[in-house]
């Protein structure tokens, strides 16, 4: 059982305190899985923490029985300069365990994160994918009746993802866990209760779809709000009128030489308007008409086509 | 204020199957605390002891490097002393002389220096809901100050062994108490320390270049009684001056400068103590979410 009794956390700011939670009272079952949702920044993270007992609340109590998982998540508690099978060791020795267990522990560790070589070499050469494998290996390698879990999918490979969820659906017959996702399928999969966590308020349902509707009603109408928002701040299509100076470069070109259109390259441009931006801010965008700009402007997709040679040059080489 | 408990269910269950007074039961769980924090600390001093040997150019020289220190120190000033022509200070060898005080010095020297940044090497661990920042300055406490006593008994073991000298300790368990003054007054600073450096980055850099002003103000290298009357009374109030001189009465039989007090040692240390634990207490949350 986990109980908050009138948990308050906030963060002093050089703008006064800033709440993540305020007054919070909930009992967490004992026999469910439990997920979290809510946009980023919302306090899901340091839920976790405040429930694994890695950070401490402003006021109020937590109550807790039964062992808990430290919050495994994006930052996994390895120290850069240590391997993986010296961190393995280290947390072996925090949790009092035996030279033979810490020995057995390693070995189980070294199997499910499946690094190779890379294992007895510093953590500081490992990528984030590595890094996450081990944390989630070495969470796995020890029993607790509750895990903690932040964005369990949001790194690592598909084989990983899999293995992961193998391992999860496994522990699952002997211990529960919390998961705090951005992706609703995987909570809805997962959990039984959900918590949606929004504006220093939490709200416990007991079924997980009901947290996913109020969730994603939530979401509907604030990208509701974004897109009005969005449509009376934007100026209308740019790619309309590059299109339309384009022609108008055409029509001068045209002017210049007397007579009907004519090739004026080797490449034929076309401008095309995509919602999505393809280029990373700072990186070069075409802008047909000017020259070069710099900066994340609506993107374009530049199509270049090889422009077909005229009849009368293809007959002459077909002679 | 916030108290977070956490049980083991575990040892719930055993206590419910034993028949416990309620005393009974709260010296078990003391027992599990201790035997739980006890294993944090273990291994947070091994993990120092292998991130300092991976971390540093040096290798497992840099911890040998902590216990020869106080033994460099001291054949650097005795060497100072004997171009001076200076053999002998108030009856005992000058490298004697030197070693008691270095030695002692060497721990106000790391509580200033090197301690109070283990809170922000172990930052990553707090994670775990067993490590706390408290344990961190205590590991780190535990492996330097025992390394730095090793190096000052390894100087007297070399100093009996080849130049013959040796010391008639006639107040064992009074240089014992001064020492443990000394030790206790350096776990506080180094807490007090720890705490605020781990919150403003400046506080250790100006805390150990202050070991240096220290070093010379608090009779490490010369007795406190020879100096003229003026100097003994800002002395005075400098307490590690004070254990400097005390642990030389009780070891060498060396007679310190009138104001040398063992109570007035006794009070800092009560008082570093308080005021590190009170920072660290006031400011646990602030170290974690850092």
């Amino acid at each position: 059982m986990i109980r908050l009794i009138d948990v308050s956390k906030y963060y002093v700011t050089d703008f006064g305190r800033h709440y993540v939670f305020r007054n919070v009272t909930l009992d967490l079952p004992l026999d469910k899985n439990v997920g979290i949702i809510g946009p980023n920044g919302a306090g899901k993270s340091t839920f976790l923490r405040l429930i694994g007992g890695a950070d401490t609340p402003s006021s109020g109590r937590i109550l807790k029985s039964g062992r808990i998982s430290p919050p495994m998540g994006l930052t996994p508690g390895l120290q850069p300069s240590l391997t993986a099978s010296e961190n393995a060791r280290f947390a072996g020795r925090i949790y009092g365990m035996t030279r033979e267990e810490i020995d057995a522990m390693i070995k189980y560790v070294r199997e499910i994160s499946d690094i190779g070589r890379y294992f007895e070499m510093p953590v500081s050469t490992y990528s984030a994918g590595m890094k996450q494998r081990v944390a989630f290996a070495l969470n796995m390698s020890m029993k607790f009746d509750y895990y903690l879990f932040d964005e369990i999918s949001a790194g690592g490979d598909r084989a990983f993802r899999k293995t992961a969820r193998e391992m999860i659906a496994e522990r699952l017959r002997t211990s529960r866990f919390i998961l705090s996702s951005h992706d609703i399928d995987e909570i809805i999969e997962l959990c039984h209760a959900g918590i949606v966590i929004k504006d220093g308020t939490l709200t416990f349902f007991e079924d997980v779809r009901e947290a996913a509707v109020f969730y994603g009603e939530d979401l509907e109408k604030g990208k509701q709000k974004a897109r009005r928002r969005k449509r009376k701040e934007s100026p209308p299509k740019k790619a309309r009128k590059i299109q339309s100076k384009e022609g108008a470069t055409a029509a001068r070109v045209a002017k210049r030489n007397n007579g009907p259109l004519k090739p004026v390259s080797t490449a034929q441009i076309t401008t095309a308007e995509s919602d999505t931006p393809v280029f990373a801010p700072g990186s070069l965008t075409h802008a047909p008409d000017t020259n070069l700009k710099r900066g994340p402007r609506k993107a374009i997709a530049i199509k270049v086509r090889r422009p077909r040679k005229p009849r009368h040059v293809l007959r002459h080489e077909q002679a | 204020m916030a108290d977070v408990q956490q049980t083991s269910e575990l040892t719930r269950q055993r206590l419910k199957a034993l028949p416990m007074s309620r005393l009974g039961q709260f010296l078990y769980e003391l027992r599990e605390g201790g035997r739980k924090q006890a294993n944090v600390v273990f291994a947070l001093i091994f993990r120092e002891i292998r991130t300092q040997s991976k971390e540093d150019d040096y290798g497992y020289l840099s911890l040998v490097g902590i216990v020869v220190e106080p033994a460099v120190g001291v054949f650097a000033v005795a060497a100072f002393w004997y171009v001076m022509r200076v053999q002998e200070i108030m009856g005992v060898h000058t490298l004697i002389f030197i070693s008691v005080s270095m030695t002692a010095f060497s721990i106000i020297r790391r509580s200033f220096s090197s301690i109070p940044r283990s809170i922000k090497s172990t930052i990553k661990f707090y994670a775990y809901p067993n490590i706390k920042p408290f344990d961190a300055i205590l590991a780190n406490f535990i492996l330097e100050i025992s390394l730095t006593i090793v190096g000052g008994v390894i100087v007297f073991v070399l100093s009996w062994w080849f130049v013959g000298l040796s010391m008639d300790f006639q107040h064992p368990l009074e240089a014992i108490g001064i020492m443990t003054l000394l030790i206790c007054s350096g776990f506080g600073l180094s807490l007090l320390l720890g705490t605020y450096g781990a919150i403003y980055s400046f506080v250790p850099k100006i805390f150990s270049k202050f070991t240096q002003v220290l070093f010379f103000t608090s009779a490490v290298i010369h007795p406190a009684s020879q100096l003229p009357p003026l100097a003994q009374k800002w002395l005075a109030y400098n307490p590690f001056a004070h254990a400097m001189e005390l642990l030389r009465l009780y070891t060498l039989r060396i007679q310190p400068f009138p104001e040398a007090s063992v109570s007035f040692l006794a009070a800092f240390s009560v008082a570093c103590l308080f005021l590190g634990f009170a920072a660290y207490y006031a400011n646990r949350h602030r170290i974690v979410e850092r």
